[in-house]
């Protein structure tokens, strides 16, 4: 159902930053710039990265689904496509699978609708009435009475209509031999006779089930996305928000390929994050409008947003927070220069290695490795490893350079060395360290000097 | 009813606004596109397909295969009568069957059961075909129709006699736009043809799927005197297997392969529309059906692609202007022919380029007026970073 009218979030606007905990996110959505594409009628797989903003999207997506007043303006299915096993062939029997679990919460998701909406069932016509009861007696598994028990209560609205449709008995619209194709085209009809605009298939949290085996669940995907009669029945549409990690994989797939599925980057252009937190900066204070100006006048703050935020809002927002906070709890005056400092000190952008994948992000940019030498890549995943922890300019030196497991202390040591001798090398990697993942390399916040005895990596988990 | 679709609205509202009445690039798919009868470019192909014969058409995907399917069965709807093929749109059910290693069976079963949707649908846009039968030639094809249709023929007829609306029997029935028979018969004609089935409880009986395409068969030829029938095959490249194997459509197709002249004989043509990655592999197993003769391959030049966006330009504006130049900045000439050199020399691509150009220029804040040069390269640096890496065999196309 659509969002209803919400108490002001105040700051907390600035808490988890995770749209599925922000009720009130309609309230400063700003759109993407491919947003037209994402709502456009025809069958979307939307990429992004982390914090790009596709839950936000999704919500967007989904409350554009319904009228003003709450009626729906289609079927809205949340489903998305099962794991497949490891070893399991990514075959069309394993797709067939798969769209009878979609017919059956295609089946569900009417019975829930018609149940709050019945009148939708009552206005159509004989002959869409018989079709739906039809689907939903066909496609519905289990136990009617045990799935929707809740919906059954003579108080709900569709307490009589949802009875009548599991105990009576629904004409036959299509015999078992027919294929999905056929019962997809009726299902559809049969909606479109009731006043909808079809059917709509939100899939989203994709990643969630790639940790089980993230090549295997793309496997799957790309094969349901390659079985083209899914995605070129009139009125069934599909939205698929999923990582930008698969975006490679799944572009392969036939529908994408082909062009059946349409495929959306989820990219934000700076003036788009500037008014994206500028409205969020604006609902927590309470104010009709807001310009980052107002929160800190310093000429290097916004560089320095782009920086640390990169083109990822949910970064944009985390390295606001802290200064939003201030700004409230201190007379909404302007923070200044030193104030800044000191806060983005305590409040670094988050930093993040992947070993596996030998990917480097700060806050919201992607570290170019081209540009790292293979010496400082190799000092920057030590320092990752022991973030937080003083670590010694000769430690790094034996540790990364020469790779040894015992660090001589003394000049008999094997292969000892005077401090004299590697500390300019070592200098000069953390510089081109500090250069690479800094925001500001003249004032670093990620990676900081201990003075004699050596430097931290300041990691916020 | 109320529509939310901002992108769809701010782009039909500019085309409006420049004198086109639909947009003309909206719709991919050729079999879903209830235009395409007006914009259809002629392509010399055809010439070959047409005829009693085998033939076959090769195209990558979005080459335009289902258009030019979609334009031979339009050939066969000329006039009112039955002295034409009857054309029935074979895009194997993988689905349905759950693999892709169908035995001859599972393919005479699908066939038969679209044959029959095709003819029900047939049928009810000329219901004379039916009226002036006898009784007992009636009773055969209510008999063969009972035999393979998905549901109850009962609630088709009630579908027709409730809404007399034959576009949603064609949708419930699962057949393209292709198959909107133009002339379509007076309500009281169609009521006449519901009401002329008599005892419609009759069930048929369980038959085998040779019984039942066998049926069908006689219906069509015998019975309505059909000249011929030609088997369209379309969409082998549907399955996950099919789509990335080019051996696996050949496995497929094996099974109707080995009858093709022995239908032959029956007035039964095969014509298929197949990825052109599985030209060599067919041709290596089943050289006597795959002769040059026989095969085409589906080629674009740029003129001709032009041409297509010409032709839909001239459909939108219902004639007033048949170039893009018409909507765009007196700095920009011969758009379509500039467009159709930069996108892949396929239709699909080129309806995709095109699109993307009219969507960069609705979304620019100032978007009243022409299209400028800036959407156009807007469009083709979208273009160039997402066009699929489908390989395309340059000596070919």
């Amino acid at each position: 159902m659509p969002d209803t009218p919400l108490d002001a979030p105040g700051l907390s606007a600035f808490g988890s930053l995770r749209a599925e905990d922000e009720p009130w996110l309609r309230a400063c959505f700003t759109l993407p710039a491919e947003f037209e594409r994402v709502i456009a009628p025809r069958s979307t797989i939307i990429f992004g990265g982390p914090g790009s903003g596709k839950t936000a999207l999704h919500q967007e997506t989904r409350a554009r689904c319904f009228r003003a007043d709450g009626w729906p303006l289609r079927l809205l299915v949340d489903w998305r496509p099962a794991p497949l096993a490891p070893s399991a062939p990514a075959d069309i029997a394993w797709v067939k699978q798969q769209a009878e679990q979609l017919f059956d919460r295609c089946a569900a998701t009417l019975a829930e609708m018609l149940a709050q909406s019945p009148a939708i069932y009552a206005d159509a016509p004989l002959w869409a009435q018989a079709r739906l009861a039809w689907f939903i007696h066909q496609c519905l598994k289990g136990d009617p009475y045990l799935r929707f028990g809740a919906l059954l209560d003579p108080a709900q609205p569709g307490c009589v209509l949802l009875t009548q449709l599991f105990t009576r008995p629904a004409p036959t619209s299509l015999f078992s031999e027919a294929g999905p194709e056929q019962v997809i085209a009726e299902l559809t009809n049969a909606l479109r006779a009731t006043g909808l605009e079809g059917i709509w298939v939100l899939s989203d949290g994709l990643e969630d089930w790639s940790g089980v085996d993230a090549a295997a669940y793309v496997r799957g995907l790309g094969a349901f996305l390659s079985t083209l009669p899914l995605f070129e029945k009139a009125g069934l549409i599909y939205k698929l928000w999923a990582p930008l990690t698969f975006e490679a994989e799944l572009s392969r797939a036939g529908g994408l390929a082909r062009r059946r599925v349409d495929s959306v980057r989820l990219q934000w252009e700076l003036a788009a994050l500037r008014q994206l937190v500028e409205c969020r900066v604006a609902l927590a204070l309470g104010e009709p409008q807001f310009d980052l100006a107002q929160l800190c006048p310093v000429a290097e703050f916004l560089p320095w947003l782009e920086k640390a935020g990169g083109d990822v809002p949910r970064a944009w927002l985390d390295q606001l927070a802290p200064l939003v906070k201030y700004y409230a709890a201190h007379g909404r005056q302007p923070l200044d220069a030193k104030t800044w400092l000191r806060l983005r000190r305590e409040h670094p952008p988050r930093i993040y290695l992947d070993e596996t994948s030998t990917r480097v992000l700060v806050g919201g940019r992607e570290i170019d490795l081209e540009d790292l030498p293979a010496k400082s890549y190799e000092m920057l995943r030590y320092l990752y490893q022991h973030a937080g922890e003083v670590v010694g300019k000769g430690e790094l030196y034996y540790q990364c350079y020469l790779g040894l497991e015992r660090i001589p202390r003394t000049a008999e040591d094997k292969d000892y060395a005077s401090p004299k001798d590697y500390e300019g090398l070592i200098d000069t990697s953390l510089w081109r360290l500090r250069r690479a993942i800094e925001p500001d390399p003249a004032q670093p916040v990620l990676l900081v000097s201990k003075r004699g005895h050596g430097v931290v990596l300041n990691v916020r988990w | 009813m109320e529509s939310t679709f901002d992108a769809a609205t701010s782009l039909l509202w500019w085309l409006n606004s420049v004198g086109l009445h639909f947009d003309p690039f909206d719709t991919l798919n050729a079999a879903d596109d209830p235009h395409l009868s007006e914009y259809l470019v002629e392509h010399e192909i055809f010439a070959r397909l047409w005829g009693n014969d085998l033939a076959w058409v090769f195209a990558p995907p979005g080459g335009g295969k289902t258009a030019l399917r979609c334009r031979v069965t339009q050939a066969c709807w000329i006039g009112q009568e039955t002295n034409r093929p009857f054309p029935l749109p074979y895009l194997p059910p993988f689905l349905s069957w759950g693999s892709v290693a169908p035995t001859l069976e599972d393919h005479l079963a699908a066939l038969a059961q679209v044959t029959a949707r095709a003819l029900l649908l047939a049928l009810a846009y000329r219901p004379h075909w039916t009226l002036r039968l006898s009784a007992p030639a009636r009773q055969e094809v209510h008999h063969a129709l009972v035999m393979s249709l998905p549901g109850t023929l009962k609630n088709y007829l009630d579908l027709c006699r409730q809404t007399t609306d034959l576009q949603l029997l064609r949708r419930v029935l699962d057949l393209d736009h292709a198959f909107a028979l133009p002339n379509p018969p007076e309500r009281e004609q169609l009521l006449a043809w519901c009401d002329g089935w008599g005892d419609l409880s009759v069930m048929a009986e369980h038959s085998a799927p040779q019984a039942r395409w066998e049926a069908l068969h006689f219906v069509l030829l015998d019975i309505l005197q059909f000249e011929n029938l030609y088997v369209l095959l379309d969409g082998l490249d549907a399955a996950p297997e099919t789509s990335a194997a080019p051996e696996a459509v050949v496995d497929v197709l094996a099974p109707l392969l080995e009858q093709a002249a022995g239908w032959r004989q029956q007035n039964v043509y095969l014509k298929g529309f197949l990825p052109l990655d599985t030209q060599t592999p067919l041709g290596a197993r089943f050289p006597q059906l795959f002769s040059s003769q026989q095969t085409s391959v589906l080629k674009w030049t740029v003129p001709l692609l032009a041409e297509v966006t010409r032709r839909r330009v001239d459909a939108a504006s219902k004639g007033a202007f048949d170039s893009l130049d018409a909507i765009a900045s007196p700095a920009l000439r011969d758009l379509e022919a500039w467009l159709a050199a930069e996108a892949l020399p396929m239709p699909r691509e080129l309806l995709v380029l095109t699109r993307r150009v009219l969507q960069e220029h609705v979304t620019t804040a100032d978007s009243i007026g022409l299209l400028q040069e800036v959407d156009v390269q807007r469009a083709l640096r979208w273009y160039q970073a997402q066009r699929p890496k489908i390989t395309l065999l340059d000596d070919r196309i």
